[in-house]
């Protein structure tokens, strides 16, 4: 184990402190020998050495007094200081040295693989791991010095103004925030989205609801397309409900400028479901497998690779707690009642049919 | 509704059939047409088209058994285990078919009244199913004995035989006997649809509470997946192919019968080979034995008296073993794994049970669950012994009599008999023997009875091809009868789907719904069969699109790709049959044999209940 690059196979689900929420989770899920991206985390140590060393943190907190969160024009010009300054200040070489050889050895056949650099986080002594949606990823990146830049660029996004402002709305002090990035093999996604192990509309726990569009998984996060919906039963691992949606955007690797374009599907594909039988069946048994690890609904990101095949092209990129149902109480929804009791109150109901 | 208006279909007493089916009511006993003196009760009701029990043009001697199950069911319900908020269903005949209302629930004070007899004797019936049932199958194999025993004369003697009169006379003759056997006949038909129900009003509903139990526990939960839940594995209705099976594996041991069987000789000129060996000889004994009760399964639903059953259409078993056999040579396995299919489903009822966050949620579906098997398996059992055993015996019975009518010359054929209602027939039976009594040369109505078949007939085939209004009345907004919710699945879609209209050009239709019986999607091209004779035109890998199809179909499955039908619900035998057979289904649609024409490549989607209509044939 490196000091501050760990492989996801020396992670686990109990190390949101030194690897964020994300990378805990991923490394736990690799653990499971899921088909995870590889990828190593930058462990949160790497960033308190690089502001050490570059003697940032006071100059930050200076700044930090001063500033107004209501004024977001100004939130954003004031942050964009402390940002620049967390990018431009030269990485320690011990830091630097690590995440490049952690880079070149990711894959054995390829010393230069397209990766994604991915913010992971958490909040020093707390329970909070996530805050999702608060911090950039960067995708299709490839080459030692731009993996290093994009770590920077990564670290830099703890002062987002939105995240900068979202921390102070929640009451967690900035000094904090733990930023741990990701660096992960670029899965070259022919479709991708999320999936919920449960309803999130009504709390059922017997359906896995997968929300899907074609190319990068950004489209349906952001929601720049409707997605496909396909509402699988677990048990019989039946498809119960589904709809493709018109999807005319998606998200793929931009081969000439880089990193990712926002292009025009083509019109046969549309409204074409970006899921086959086999991969729906697949994606379920996964999503079960790591609710039942987790013993608690999860929201799970997925993508289906386009260079490999059946089952190797699927992979989970991303998998935390459900935000809504997994957190209320376990309320009994019938209660305590015997067969009998159930069938008299049944003999003294009326089904009503609403016209 | 929109802009306040109350939803309603026609109403009942205006509404006008066809021209061409002038003269349909005369076929139907009074009680059974709307009326003016009814008119201000009948014209509250909600009326729609049975299309499980009644969905072709009425016979008017079929009727029986709608007859006989309006008063037994609601006997039940009201009387007998005084469901609380239910009342019975009333029937109706409107141009040849058969329309049924689910009654308001009754006044308060008879709400309170009946619940604790409810409580009291339900209770008991679920607490002592095993003992009762097996008293339920005694007593309906007596009876069935009993109608099998009804003598019904080959003809009528010129001379009564000198046995019945030396040295004892027996002091009553065949003009008698004729009189007592239509109406043991019919005695033994209404007592059998009194046992009908014994417990199945019970039966359902514990189904519907179970499956309501499990919909708030799951919302999303499908209506396959409950009926997957709840149904058995070992149960009559697929015992008649089981013993086709036993069957076959006993002609493959002994090779020179299963070279027979496998032969495509008609099923006549079979037993006359087997007739011919010894180990023949054993192995037709053997189907003898099988015969009564298991070739007494209907080939179609049970309900009308032209679908015909194994017994008087032996091509369909011998048919299926041939393919048994085959298959059997082959090296397959060709019986339905009982253990398997049982070991399947509880382990489906342990995964969704442990999918139950709260303990006390667990409990009360292990419970409900408990107490709906401790019952279902009635619902399963009783629909081979009352619709195929009892009205395949009865029809047998009744076709005697009208080989004595056309021998008389009342009617042309014996079959015509169908076209007269159980009222008329006695009157018939009447004439028939008082004109033997009277001597030679006395002349009866015969032309008066050959016109009026031959005029029913015109307007029962007007009638099929007519497309009934689905429904008459006053939608309700509530209902409580468990029968009306289960087996017709009168819901909210359902009515607003019917108050849409269906009169369209079925040519112009791309799309039918039904339920989504059993999932999977498939393409093909679309076979349909109106009757199971039709089988035999039936290529591999076609979609079977038929009115409706039961276990006496089984074989069909290994064939088809994926089954449509016109009736049936998630617990219908072909849905489970499909299910077993992981073949996409969709039953239920009312309309997919008569808008889907054999050679349309059309796509069943088993997961939403669609079938698609892609491409029409020529």
């Amino acid at each position: 184990m490196g000091t501050f690059a760990w492989r996801f196979e020396e992670i686990n689900k109990d190390m949101t402190q030194e690897c964020g929420g994300k990378a805990a989770h991923l490394g736990e899920l690799t653990g499971l020998k899921l088909n995870v991206p590889r990828g190593f985390c930058v462990v949160a140590s790497a960033f308190d050495t690089h502001l050490k060393r570059n003697k940032l943190e006071e100059p930050i907190t200076e700044i930090v007094q001063g500033l107004d969160y209501d004024d977001f024009k100004a939130l954003e010009q004031t942050t964009g200081k402390i940002r620049s300054m967390i990018e431009t200040a030269e990485m320690p070489p011990e830091v630097h040295e690590e995440i490049i050889e952690s880079y070149q050895n990711l894959l054995e056949d390829e010393p230069e693989p397209f990766v994604a650099v991915r913010s992971s986080v958490a909040v020093r002594d707390s329970a909070i791991s996530s805050f999702p949606g608060m911090m950039d990823t960067f995708h299709y990146l490839r080459g030692a010095e731009t993996i290093v830049a994009n770590v920077k660029k990564c670290w830099a996004s703890v002062w987002s103004a939105r995240a900068a402002s979202t921390r102070q709305k929640k009451g967690v002090e900035h000094s904090k925030a733990i930023i741990a990035p990701v660096v992960q093999s670029m899965v070259n996604a022919r479709s991708a989205g999320v999936m919920f192990t449960l309803n999130p509309l009504n709390g059922d726990p017997s359906r896995v609801v997968i929300e899907g569009s074609w190319g990068l998984g950004e489209s349906v996060v952001s929601g720049a397309v409707t997605p496909d919906k396909i509402i699988v039963d677990k048990v019989l691992l039946e498809v119960t409900e589904k709809s493709a949606a018109c999807k005319n955007i998606e998200c793929v690797h931009d081969i000439e400028k880089g990193g990712v374009a926002h292009v025009e599907v083509a019109p046969e594909l549309q409204n074409k479901l970006c899921l086959d039988e086999d991969e729906i069946k697949e994606l379920v048994q996964l999503a079960k497998r790591i609710e039942e690890h987790y013993d608690c609904a999860q929201d799970i990101e997925w993508a289906i690779d386009r260079d490999y095949s059946f089952p190797d092209n699927i992979f989970i990129l991303q998998s935390r707690a459900e935000s809504v149902w997994s957190q209320r109480k376990r309320e009994p929804i019938i209660g305590k009642k015997s067969g009998y009791e159930l069938l008299m109150e049944k003999a003294l109901s009326k089904t009503k049919v609403n016209l | 509704m929109a802009e306040g208006k109350v939803a309603r279909f026609p109403d009942p007493h205006e509404f006008q059939v066809p021209k061409e089916l002038d003269g349909w009511e005369e076929m139907y006993p009074s009680h059974y047409l709307f009326s003016k003196e009814r008119g201000e009760w009948e014209k509250k009701q909600f009326w729609y088209q049975d299309k499980i029990h009644g969905p072709e043009a009425m016979p008017p001697l079929d009727l029986i058994f709608h007859e006989a199950w309006q008063m037994s069911l609601a006997q039940y319900t009201t009387r007998v285990f005084c469901i609380p908020q239910a009342q019975g269903i009333a029937h109706r005949m409107v141009g040849c078919y058969l329309y049924v209302t689910a009654l308001d629930p009754p006044p308060q004070e008879i709400i309170d009244e009946k619940a604790p007899l409810f409580g009291k004797r339900a209770i008991y019936i679920f607490e002592h199913y095993d003992e009762l049932w097996e008293k339920w199958l005694k007593k309906f194999q007596a009876l069935g004995d009993e109608m099998v025993n009804v003598k019904i004369p080959e003809s009528l003697p010129k001379y009564v035989p000198e046995e019945m009169v030396l040295p004892a006379p027996r002091g009553y003759y065949v003009t008698y006997d004729l009189i007592e056997a239509f109406n043991n006949l019919v005695n033994q038909m209404f007592k059998g649809w009194q046992y009908h129900f014994e417990m199945l009003n019970l039966t359902y509903l514990a189904y519907l509470m179970f499956a309501e139990v499990a919909r708030k526990l799951f919302p999303g939960i499908s209506e396959s997946a409950i009926a997957k839940m709840v149904s058995g594995a070992d149960v009559s209705m697929f015992r008649p192919e089981a013993e086709l099976c036993r069957l076959s594996r006993l002609a493959v041991a002994s090779p020179s019968v299963g070279k027979i069987l496998k032969g495509d000789a008609p099923a006549e000129k079979k037993i006359a080979e087997l007739e011919k060996t010894a180990d023949g000889k054993k192995w037709l004994a053997e189907m003898e034995k099988v015969k009564n009760p298991w070739f007494y399964i209907s080939c179609g639903s049970g309900w009308f008296y032209y679908e015909g059953s194994w017994l008087n259409k032996l091509d369909i078993p011998f048919t299926y073993m041939k393919s048994y056999v085959e298959r059997l040579d082959r090296g397959e396995t060709i019986e339905r794994s009982l253990d398997e299919i049982s070991e399947t489903r509880e382990k489906m009822v342990t995964e969704y049970r442990k999918l139950i966050k709260s303990d006390e949620d667990r409990a009360s579906f292990e419970d409900a669950y408990k107490t709906v098997r401790a019952i279902y398996q009635f619902a399963e059992d009783h629909l081979f012994w009352v619709e195929h055993y009892l009205h395949t015996i009865w029809w047998e019975k009744i076709r005697g009599i009208g080989n004595i009518f056309v021998q008389q010359g009342l009617l042309k054929e014996a079959d015509d008999i169908f076209m007269f209602n159980r009222f008329e027939v006695p009157q018939m039976i009447e004439e028939v023997v008082t004109g033997w009594a009277l001597g030679v040369g006395i002349p009866l109505r015969g032309k008066y009875y050959m016109d009026k078949a031959a005029k029913r007939k015109k307007i029962l085939e007007a009638a099929r091809k007519w497309s009934p209004q689905p429904a008459l009345g006053i939608p309700p907004e509530e209902v409580a009868e468990p029968f009306t919710v289960m087996l017709w699945g009168i819901t909210t879609d359902k009515v607003t789907e019917w108050l849409k209209g269906t009169a369209v050009v079925p040519e112009e239709v791309t799309e039918i719904r039904g339920s989504a019986s059993s999932a999977g999607v498939v393409e093909g091209t679309a076979r349909v069969l109106k009757l199971l004779e039709e089988i035999v035109t039936l290529k591999e890998g076609e979609i079977m699109v038929c009115p409706n199809c039961n276990p006496a179909w089984a074989p069909v499955f290994t064939k088809i790709k994926a089954a449509v039908t016109d009736i049936g619900g998630l617990t219908s035998h072909g849905a489970i049959t499909c299910r077993e057979y992981r073949l996409p289904a969709v039953t239920g649609t009312g309309v997919a044999s008569s808008v889907i024409k054999t050679g349309d490549t059309i796509r069943v989607d088993g997961d939403t209940g669609v079938v698609t209509i892609l491409k029409r044939a020529g």
